[in-house]
């Protein structure tokens, strides 16, 4: 195929470790139940029938190790079935009181579909699995998976205690070789947080490339000649590819990108919210406050606040639109680019897997009509993995670039400001704990040893840059304090029955109950000489 | 119960730390903790004399290159009041390598150091000027680059290149979250009306509305909820037999006006 240029779509999928077997009903379990009914099957769904068509898909995805954990959790899983029955019955309890209106009444029954779908995809077909779903795809080479951090803990906040960063990567990839049975080709760093050190970490474990955003490469040293339409190799030698700004923000602008068009489903507008509180009191949270159910019968309409009723068919519709948009901006990029490159452009675009379906209903339609138009005959594009594109184009400019991310501001503010700042002092305090802990216990045994690994899953757990970003984001606080305040309680907890030798075991116990992660994680990778 | 019940983040913990952090290319973090004896120590240094005016400060080094920090490195002292643990730092200096000391300053300008920092480098906030003539670029050449990566909007001169495309992302695609309050209209309100149909009859007999099946409890009693339409709406309500060989239909109408549509917010009257 002669193609003018090539497009790589990332799909980093992640979740915070939410699984409470302490309690039923804890509201944040369902930030995964939603991600499952709207992202991941979905994805799955289209990736499978592509594969099956014989279309050729390649994408890159990344998977964090808390949601690898979660995915294949047994008690997270039988709560998920439950949900979506709970879900299914109020549909069907829908489609009746919405019988004198039909075109809501069109959208319930629209909802029973989708839900008994998303059952039988789940149960019968994926039987609850949908690690090995996306191992399936990986195999067969329609995903390159990539390896991320721990817990997303943010590499440059966290690199001032350096064994505490460089675990999270060493643990994001044993995780990761767990799952898939190999070492990844590359690694998604969270948040984009690009860092020479991690760079370096990377290198030293043959990781071959890393995403970072825009510009990370442009204001790299020296000037990148092809700026971000090729990677470049860093000092460390790794591949570090730049996020394409335009094409990126198409997708992601809450202003002027696709999802804001009229025609697509309103997120906000949900029947958790919407109706009549005994009567939805079932569905909710069980503590009784409301929470979206997915049930959303509304479009975004237009600046208004009198919504229309939602239209699968015409969203769809607009969806395809968008891909075809999209594609033709693509291509005129790539053609411009052809007469400022001596080879063909590489268009990089990461987004969040969840942003896909879960902010954006109708994202996964858009992808799959994507991939069905750059798969086209003449399409003038290439879909590539990031791993293909370094086969295909194995020389890169030596460019060393520079510490960044892709929040808010291009650096650290999202996670670094007045409402989480506070918090360093003691992530960083128990970083050095473990590494001294690591170090006075080179080889424990029995309970000792068990007791380090649980601090280590604490402090891993404590660092997820999930927390941080939800204080400075003011939504869903209590939680997050909630999370670190348990993680650095239990570690403390440890850290103290540890010095004073007396390890109580039931404190051990109910610590490996609450904080269950990465059961064959080993403490011994924080002690102060770094094994090789 | 456990260990979290009765859990506080520590004040501190017993050591002397500074730890400087970087926030962006213009903005350093530093937090710290002394120990009450590396004061103390550091306090039986002074001269009678220096006493006065002693200032509590974080003196600011940039060290780039390598540099270790002496009194010519620093650039900056800012006096911390004594409750004072962390700080902001507006260094403004894109690619430059700092450390911080904490200390006292005398009247007379004697540094005495009682913390030093790690050193941090702060990133990047423009295209580097240096070329690798392997890979040689012009200026022109790497606009026009920077024109396809904006989509057009890249600023002509190299100052316009910094910021023109570092736009927000993701983070936290998978929150939930709570619906806004619509528009900035303190009166907004969201009407609807559901019909709730309740009644009782023999528990043998099949109830239906509108030709739909309704279930009958034990007791025989059953209630149907509608979403009510606006307008005037005629509906049928059956009971039969288990055979179907008798049977009664009762016709209700019932009507719902100035609501406005389902769902719609209400208009403003005044």
């Amino acid at each position: 195929m002669s193609s003018r240029g090539f497009l790589a779509l990332i799909l980093h999928t992640h979740l915070p470790l939410v699984r409470h077997p302490e309690q039923d009903g804890v509201l944040e379990e369902r930030w995964l139940f939603e991600a499952i009914t709207e992202t991941y099957l979905p994805l799955l769904a289209r990736l499978q029938r592509l594969a099956e068509e014989g279309v050729p898909v390649r994408l890159t995805m990344s998977f964090t190790p808390t949601l690898v954990a979660m995915l294949s959790d047994p008690l997270l899983q039988e709560r998920y079935v439950r949900h979506l029955e709970q879900l299914l019955e109020l549909a069907e309890k829908e489609i009746h009181r919405t019988r004198w209106q039909p075109a809501f009444q069109r959208l319930a029954l629209f909802y029973q579909h989708r839900l008994s779908e998303a059952r039988a995809q789940y149960v019968e077909r994926h039987r609850r699995n949908l690690l090995a779903a996306f191992r399936y795809l990986a195999r067969g080479g329609w995903i390159e998976p990539l390896a991320s951090c721990a817990t997303h803990g943010l590499l440059p906040l966290l690199e001032p205690q350096p064994q505490a960063a460089r675990a999270q990567i060493l643990v994001g990839l044993q995780v990761f070789r767990q799952a898939f049975g190999h070492l990844p080709k590359g690694f998604w760093l969270p948040e984009c947080a690009y860092t020479p050190q991690a760079a370096q970490w990377l290198a030293r474990q043959g990781i071959q490339y890393a995403v970072a955003d825009a510009h990370a490469v442009l204001f790299g040293t020296p000037r990148p000649k092809y700026g971000v339409f090729a990677p470049v190799r860093t000092p460390q030698g790794l591949a570090v590819f730049a996020r394409d700004p335009a094409a990126s923000q198409s997708v992601w602008s809450a202003a002027d990108g696709y999802p804001g068009h009229p025609d697509y489903r309103e997120f906000y507008r949900d029947v958790g919210f919407d109706l009549e509180y005994e009567y939805v009191r079932p569905y909710i949270n069980a503590d009784g406050s409301r929470v979206s159910t997915g049930l959303k019968y509304y479009r975004i309409t237009g600046a208004t606040d009198e919504k229309r009723p939602y239209d699968p068919e015409a969203a769809r519709r607009r969806a395809a639109r968008h891909a075809e948009e999209f594609v033709r901006a693509r291509r005129a990029q790539a053609r411009a680019l052809s007469g400022l490159m001596a080879q063909a452009p590489i268009i990089v675009c990461p987004f969040d897997a969840e942003l896909l379906g879960h902010w954006w209903f109708e994202g996964p339609d858009w992808l799959e009509a994507l991939i069905r138009l750059t798969a086209a005959a003449g399409s003038g594009l290439e879909l590539v993995s990031l791993g293909d594109y370094l086969e295909r184009v194995p020389a890169q400019q030596p460019v060393e670039p520079t510490p960044s991310s892709w929040g808010q501001g291009g650096y650290s503010e999202t996670w670094l400001n007045g409402t989480n700042d506070w918090l360093y002092r003691h992530l960083h305090h128990a970083a050095e704990r473990m590494v001294q802990q690591a170090t006075a216990y080179p080889e424990a045994e029995g309970v000792t040893r068990r007791a380090l690994n649980q601090m280590a899953r604490e402090l891993l757990l404590a660092q997820a840059s999930d927390w941080t970003f939800i204080l400075k984001a003011q939504t869903h606080t209590a939680y997050a304090y909630r999370r670190l305040r348990e993680h650095l309680a239990r570690f403390a907890a440890l850290d103290k029955a540890l010095t004073r030798g007396q390890i109580d075991s039931e404190l051990l116990r109910s610590c490996e109950a609450q904080g269950a992660f990465f059961p064959s994680l080993d403490y011994r990778l924080y002690a102060a000489a770094p094994r090789s | 119960m456990g260990p979290d019940a009765a859990f506080t983040f520590p004040a501190g913990y017993g050591q002397t730390r500074l730890v400087l952090m970087v926030k962006d290319p213009w903005w350093l973090y530093a937090y710290w903790e002394l120990e009450a004896q590396t004061e103390r120590t550091t306090r039986s240094r002074l001269q009678p004399e220096e006493v006065a005016g002693l200032l509590t400060v974080l003196r600011v080094h940039e060290v780039t290159g390598g540099r270790e920090p002496t009194a010519s490195t620093s650039i900056r002292d800012v006096p911390l009041s004594v409750l004072t643990r962390s700080w902001y730092l507006p260094v403004n200096a894109p690619d430059r390598e700092f450390i911080v000391e904490l200390g006292l300053l005398t009247a007379g300008g004697r540094f005495l150091s009682m913390a030093r920092s790690n050193r941090v480098r702060t990133p990047r906030a423009a295209p580097s000027p240096a070329t690798d003539p392997q890979w040689a670029v012009s200026d022109e050449a790497f606009e026009a680059l920077l024109r396809q990566t904006t989509g057009g909007r890249a600023g002509t001169s190299p100052a316009g290149w910094t910021t023109s495309f570092m736009r927000h992302a993701g983070a936290g695609s998978w929150l939930a979250a709570a619906p806004p309050p619509p528009s900035g209209n303190p009166l907004w309100i969201h009407l609807d009306a559901d019909l709730v149909l309740h009644g009782r009859t023999d528990p043998r007999t099949q109830v239906r509305v509108d030709g739909q099946p309704v279930a009958v409890r034990r007791d025989g009693t059953f209630s149907v909820r509608l979403n009510v339409p606006e307008g005037s709406h005629q509906f049928t309500i059956e009971v039969a037999t288990p055979d179907g060989r008798l049977a009664r239909t009762v016709t209700p109408v019932i009507a719902r006006t100035g609501l406005g549509p389902s769902g719609a917010a209400a208009r403003e009257r005044r």
